[in-house]
């Protein structure tokens, strides 16, 4: 019995924060190895379909499989049904984030922008890339649906460099 | 040495033994992890009109095409009464996959499972309306105007399946 609670607990933390970073919809821990220098232009992501990002949660790191799109060589990261996941609430709390691209790691600074803006370019660059479109005008929606609506909470991060440490 | 050994393997035979249920007999996918036979109440007779499903954000769907049943969760819209299933490529292309090795499907919606035959939309014009509603539910973003199809380089497509009724026995 005693043997079974171990393993569980074990088997949950190891699913939760084993340093593998995430394996598909699994969620994971910290990356292992160390980061590259920010990169000045991101629109090498576009070969990318999905990326990992590792933010830092109150008490251990946490890595998800998220998607990515670049614009005008910044690279942008979104969240469906935002206020919902653990890793958005991480970086609201600390903006600090690593990313892992095609096996290489970033550290950068999730940076929350209003992407409600019409003809956005990094909506249209997210049609492009994701659904394969090409869209006479996309609109982004901002805030949290009305009441009826049935559309997910999308909010849009930019990742900027990492502050200089002081 | 061996507490650790009991431990690793304790490990192992809870993971996988999760992950069998989950594959085979949680009757559906577990959120994002695909599922294997869908749980229901067969429906006596088909719908001429699937707009009724449009209440839910997602559509259960199960192929046996392969020896394990698979079942996932998809992007859908009823558009002009029959349902379409919208299969993106970066969330993996199981379902996509099996479905053009056998095109018959079993759809849950309310509780009742539906036999169904999904044929490929490849006709453009359908995929402004099409895509237009699902695109604002999924990602909150309006499009009007003109819509084409582009290559992407790296591969990340949207397939699109309308289902049909299956043939009369």
């Amino acid at each position: 019995m005693r043997l079974a609670a171990v393993a569980g607990i074990a088997a949950g933390l190891a699913l939760a924060c084993g340093p593998w970073g995430p394996r598909g919809v699994i969620a994971g821990g910290p990356f292992l190895g160390a980061a590259r220098p920010t990169p000045a232009d991101w629109s090498f992501t576009d070969q990318q379909p999905l990326i990992a990002i590792e933010t830092r949660g109150r008490w251990f790191r946490h890595s998800v499989t998220i998607l990515c799109v670049s614009s005008d060589g910044k690279l942008y990261v979104m969240a469906r049904h935002a206020p919902t996941k653990r890793w958005v609430q991480d970086v609201v709390a600390d903006p600090r984030v690593r990313l892992r691209i095609g096996g290489a790691i970033y550290e950068g600074r999730a940076v929350r922008i209003d992407a409600a803006q019409d003809d956005s370019p990094v909506a249209r660059a997210f049609l492009r890339k994701y659904v394969g479109i090409e869209v006479e005008h996309a609109r982004a929606l901002a805030g949290p649906p009305a009441p009826g609506d049935d559309r997910a909470e999308v909010w849009t991060f930019r990742i900027d460099p990492p502050e200089a440490a002081s | 040495m061996r507490r650790f050994a009991w431990i690793l393997l304790g490990l192992a035979l809870v993971v996988g033994g999760w992950a069998s249920w989950a594959r085979l007999f949680a009757g559906g996918p577990v959120a994002q992890i695909p599922g294997g036979w869908l749980r229901g109440e067969p429906a006596s007779e088909l719908p001429d009109d699937w707009s009724f499903a449009n209440r839910d954000p997602y559509l259960l769907v199960e192929s046996d095409a392969w020896t394990l049943p698979y079942s996932a969760r998809v992007w859908f819209l009823a558009h002009r009464g029959r349902i379409h299933l919208l299969l993106p490529g970066f969330f993996g292309d199981g379902l996509k996959r099996r479905l053009d090795d056998d095109p018959r499907v079993r759809v849950s919606i309310g509780g009742k499972l539906y036999a169904q035959v999904a044929e490929p939309v490849t006709d453009a014009r359908d995929l402004g309306p099409l895509l237009a509603p699902v695109i604002r539910r999924q990602f909150a973003i309006e499009i009007s105007g003109a819509v084409r199809p582009v290559a992407n380089a790296h591969g990340a497509e949207l397939w699109v399946y309308r289902l049909e009724d299956p043939p009369a026995p």
